[in-house]
């Protein structure tokens, strides 16, 4: 990867580098993507949703007002791109008939954890995949979604004992 | 699998996540020892989190491919604002305004050319409309265009700050839609105005030719009568002078 800062990727992107474009899509594509999985809940979903942020971002570049800011901001576009999708999900959920949940992943690990992640609503997912899935911790969780700390430690305990409650219901006690 | 006890189950939760103060965790610790039930919990909800770490990076393992992927997606895009013409872009706007403007004038004039009695007052008129069009917008458009370009420009070129460069390009960008639309706004409201004053013009112009014409008529009727009035006195002065001298007839 390049050496250089965010904020000098993003000037050189301005003035046309495209290979800057590309050292801040390596850069900052895997919290993003987390982000979109953690609000979609499949894998497949995810990567689209993740792919249309980094190209809205790189088509945007030119009103990013803050260059070194570059992270939390592509993360905020892939964050909003997967809540739209949720959104049309729903009405067309309710315009058909509602679709089975798809696992998280097809082919990676345990399905049933998959599943039952996947059956989590949205915004007590995001945190449990920030959380587990990146390692990070719940001030970073709390930082990169704007809530307090107590706030996430409420979402992530609502979440693993919803989590252990579905898995116990399929008979997986784990 | 048996429930842990409903006054725990927070606190271990809370546990697992090492959200928990030490002194609660001393009696979770001291409960723990004696519970099953909540020993089971536990080991439960610290499997399930070893699970998700675990299917974390089986998810993980392919994001170098799909990074590649959304780079390749990238070709072909190209940022908004670099595209050629979208610099300006208020000016297609502002030039059809223009066209539009000139336009609704010579429909303006050649109705009103067409419609007037007199062609003299509504020649004068467009002239003066011309020339007062011209007067009030041309210089004050070119001077604030100009002015405001200068302006920016200078800023842009004393500064090496590559980011305020292109801050100051964005806040030149919206001063001058703002000043676009103000101009138009501006440029509509004059072409109204002068609009009403050339109906008035021509409806007085058109009352005054009115006036004349019936003044022209009745002095006509006028020297009608006086004429039909002289007709009858020579009649009558013919009559008796034919009858004082009375016509010989010759063999």
């Amino acid at each position: 990867l390049d050496g250089r800062c965010d904020k000098d990727l993003v000037f050189a992107c301005r003035q046309g580098d495209r290979s800057a474009y590309a050292d801040l899509v390596r850069r900052h594509y895997n919290p993003a993507f987390l982000v979109c999985l953690g609000v979609l809940g499949n894998v497949h979903d995810a990567e689209d949703v993740a792919q249309d942020a980094m190209i809205k971002g790189f088509e945007q570049i030119g009103h990013l007002r803050q260059a070194s800011q570059f992270g939390p901001w592509i993360v905020k576009i892939a964050r909003n791109l997967s809540v739209n999708m949720v959104r049309r999900r729903k009405t067309m959920a309710r315009a058909l008939a509602e679709r089975p949940t798809r696992p998280l992943s097809e082919g990676a690990g345990d399905e049933r954890l998959q599943q039952a992640v996947a059956q989590l609503p949205w915004d007590l997912r995001l945190p449990l995949v920030m959380y587990y899935f990146d390692g990070q911790n719940v001030k970073t969780v709390a930082r990169k979604l704007e809530i307090s700390t107590s706030g996430v430690y409420q979402k992530l305990k609502t979440a693993i004992t919803e989590l252990h409650a579905i898995l116990t219901a399929q008979g997986d006690p784990s | 699998m048996n429930r842990p006890c409903a006054e725990m189950q927070e606190h271990i939760a809370d546990y697992v996540l090492g959200a928990l103060e030490s002194e609660e965790t001393g009696v979770l610790r001291a409960h723990l020892g004696g519970c099953a039930n909540c020993r089971q919990y536990l080991q439960s909800l610290e499997a399930q989190g070893r699970a998700l770490v675990s299917l974390g990076e089986q998810v993980g393992a392919d994001m170098s491919a799909r990074q590649d992927r959304a780079i390749q997606a990238l070709e072909g895009v190209v940022p908004v604002g670099s595209r050629a013409g979208q610099a300006w872009p208020f000016l297609g706007g502002l030039i059809r305004t223009a066209v539009a403007a000139v336009l609704i004038l010579a429909a303006g004039i050649t109705i009103g050319r067409w419609t007037a009695p007199q062609p003299a007052d509504v020649e004068q008129l467009r002239a003066d409309l011309e020339a007062s069009i011209a007067a009030a917008l041309g210089p004050a458009v070119r001077e604030s265009v100009l002015s405001e370009v200068n302006q920016h420009l200078q800023s842009a070129a004393s500064t090496g700050d590559t980011q305020l460069k292109v801050e100051i390009a964005e806040q030149m960008h919206r001063d001058l839609q703002a000043f676009a639309a103000q101009f138009v706004s501006g440029a509509e409201a004059l072409m109204d105005q002068r609009s009403a004053e050339l109906v008035q013009l021509v409806e007085a112009a058109r009352l005054k030719d009115r006036q004349r014409v019936e003044r022209a008529f009745r002095q006509l009727e006028l020297t009608r009568l006086r004429d039909k009035t002289e007709i009858g006195r020579g009649i009558w002065t013919l009559a008796a002078q034919t009858t004082e001298a009375p016509i010989t007839t010759q063999n």
